[in-house]
C-alpha cells in the first residue's frame, strides 16, 4: 500500500496537542483516533469534547467521563450512598444519548450534572423504601506526617458530620452535595435544581442551619 | 464556631465512595453495545477497522480513476468534487482531507486570515450561523483545501479545476440517497448516506480518506470554490447554513 504524505499542516491537534505523525501511520490511513490524555487535558474545554463525541469520537467522550468522575460520584454518594456509582454510570450513559440535544451555548456541568441528580434520586426513592441512607468516611490516614491521635479525630469530626448531612431531608442534603461534594457553584446548582438563583440560595442556606443545629445538638447531648 | 462550608468542602475528599477507575471504560462499553448508540460512537472506532477495506478501495481506485475514469458513467460532478456510485463503503471511513476535529484556535478570525494566505481562493464564512471554533488548512490538495469547524458543522472550501482532475473523489454507497437540489442559486447536491472521500495527490494519486464520516452532505459549487457542509441532518438546515455564507 502507498504511504501517504502527511504536512504538518494537517497533523490533528486537539486543544494544542499536536498528535505526532505516529499517530497517522496507522496502516497508511489518515485516521488517527485523537489521544485525549496528559498534562494539557485543562486546555481542552467541555465543548470542544462534547463537538468530538458528538462527531462519533469515543475518546472524546471518554474524557468527558473522567474529566467528571470524581465530582460525580462524590455528589451521587451524597445522594444515594452505595449505590451512587450504578447512578452515576448510567448517567453518562444517558448523557451521550442526550448529547445531540445539548446546546452549543449551554454549560456542560450543570447540563450533566442534571441527569446525574436524576439517577441518583431514582436510586434514592427506591433504596429509601429499604433502608436509611447510611455514608462512610474513608478509614485511611490522609495526612502522612499528621500524628495518628490528630487523624483519629479527623476522622471522627468528619464522621460525626456526614452522620448529619445523611440525616437531612433529602432536598437539603442534595443541595449541599451539589455545592460541596461536587463544587458547583451557586448558579450552576441552582440550573441543576431548576430553581431561581435566589432560591437555591436560601435553600442552601436553610440546608446548612439545619446541619450547623444537628451538629450543636450532639455536643450539647 | 465552626467552619462548616470548609468543612464540608474537605469532607468531599475523605466520602468513602467507589474510585470509579473503571467507569469511562465501562460507559464506553455500554454505550458501543446500545445499537441506538453504537452507529455514532463507533464512527472513529470502525475506521481502524475500515482501513483494510480502504486500502482495496484506494488499490482500486488508483487503478480505475486513471485512463478508464471517462468511462464510468455514473459520475456526478460538481465543482472540485467527483461523485460516483460506488462499492459499499467500509463503515468509518468519511470526508475528505481536514479532520473537524475539536479544535479552537485562540483567535478563529485571525486563523482565516492566515489560511487565506496558503489557499488559491477566497475563502468564506458563514456568518451568523454559528460559532467558529477552528481553521484548519490542508495543502495536499492542489490549490488547497479549509475546513472551518463550528459548532453544529463543518464547512470544507477547495478551488475547483474545470480543465483538471477532480482533486476529491467521493464514492457513494450505492444505499445512499442523492438529492438533486439547488444551493443559492447554484446546482448541488444532497447526499445522505454512507460516503468516502478520496482526494487527488500532489502525485496524480487518490487517497482514501478516512478521517471521518458524515451522515449527510451538502455539496455546491460557486465561484470557482467547491463548498460542502456536513453536520446537519436535514437538508433545510444545510441549505440555510448555505445562505449564509459570504
Amino acid at each position: 500500500m502507498p504511504s501517504l504524505l502527511v504536512t504538518n499542516d494537517f497533523l490533528p491537534k486537539v486543544g494544542g496537542i499536536q498528535l505526532s505523525d505516529a499517530h497517522l501511520r496507522h496502516s497508511g490511513t489518515l485516521f488517527a483516533p485523537a489521544v485525549y490524555a496528559g498534562d494539557n487535558m485543562d486546555r481542552i474545554s467541555d465543548m470542544e469534547l462534547v463537538i468530538g463525541a458528538r462527531k462519533g469520537d469515543a475518546g472524546a467522550f471518554s474524557a468527558l467521563v473522567d474529566r467528571y468522575r470524581v465530582p460525580a460520584l462524590r455528589f451521587a454518594y451524597g445522594i444515594a450512598g452505595d449505590e451512587a456509582e450504578d447512578a452515576v454510570q448510567d448517567a453518562f450513559v444517558k448523557a451521550f444519548g442526550k448529547l445531540e440535544g445539548f446546546r452549543a451555548d449551554a454549560a456542560f456541568r450543570p447540563w450533566l450534572f442534571t441527569i446525574v441528580a436524576n439517577e441518583a434520586r431514582n436510586r434514592r426513592r427506591a433504596m429509601s423504601r429499604r433502608s436509611k441512607l447510611e455514608l462512610r468516611v474513608r478509614g485511611r490516614a490522609e495526612t502522612p506526617d499528621a500524628g495518628a491521635d490528630d487523624l483519629a479525630v479527623a476522622r471522627d469530626e468528619r464522621r460525626r458530620l456526614l452522620d448529619a448531612v445523611a440525616a437531612l431531608p433529602d432536598l437539603h442534603r442534595e443541595v449541599l452535595a451539589l455545592r460541596f461534594f461536587a463544587g458547583l457553584t451557586e448558579n450552576e446548582t441552582a440550573q441543576v435544581l431548576s430553581c431561581p438563583l435566589g432560591t437555591a440560595k436560601s435553600r442552601l442556606s436553610r440546608a446548612l442551619d439545619l446541619l450547623r443545629g444537628a451538629l450543636d445538638e450532639e455536643v450539647s447531648l | 464556631m465552626i467552619d462548616l462550608e470548609g468543612a464540608l468542602t474537605d469532607l468531599a475528599e475523605h466520602l468513602d465512595h467507589p474510585d470509579g477507575h473503571e467507569l469511562a471504560d465501562t460507559v464506553r462499553d455500554r454505550i458501543t453495545a446500545n445499537p441506538r448508540h453504537a452507529d455514532r460512537c463507533n464512527r472513529r472506532v470502525r475506521a481502524l477497522v475500515a482501513v483494510a477495506a480502504a486500502a482495496v478501495f484506494l488499490t482500486t481506485a488508483v487503478v480505475t480513476i486513471g485512463p478508464a475514469r471517462q468511462a464510468v458513467a455514473d459520475w456526478l460532478g460538481i465543482g472540485g468534487v467527483e461523485i460516483r456510485q460506488g462499492q459499499p463503503v467500509p463503515t468509518g471511513a468519511n470526508p475528505v482531507p481536514g479532520s473537524p476535529g475539536p479544535k479552537r484556535p485562540p483567535n478563529a478570525s485571525a486563523s482565516v486570515d492566515r489560511a487565506q494566505t496558503r489557499v488559491q481562493f477566497h475563502i468564506a464564512t458563514a456568518r451568523g450561523a454559528g460559532r467558529l471554533l477552528g481553521v484548519g488548512v490542508d495543502r495536499r490538495v492542489p490549490g488547497g483545501l479549509v475546513v472551518l469547524t463550528y459548532d453544529r458543522f463543518t464547512l470544507v472550501e477547495l478551488a475547483s479545476y474545470r480543465d483538471h482532475l477532480p482533486p476529491v473523489e467521493k464514492t457513494v454507497d450505492p444505499k445512499a440517497r442523492i438529492e438533486h437540489v439547488t444551493v443559492n442559486g447554484q446546482p448541488g447536491h444532497w447526499i445522505s448516506g454512507a460516503h468516502e472521500v478520496a482526494y487527488l495527490d500532489r502525485s496524480g494519486n487518490f487517497k482514501v480518506d478516512t478521517v471521518r464520516r458524515s451522515g449527510a452532505v451538502l455539496i455546491w459549487e460557486h465561484d470557482g470554490v467547491t463548498f460542502r457542509i456536513e453536520g446537519p441532518v436535514r437538508l433545510a438546515e444545510a441549505t440555510r447554513i448555505a445562505t449564509t455564507i459570504r
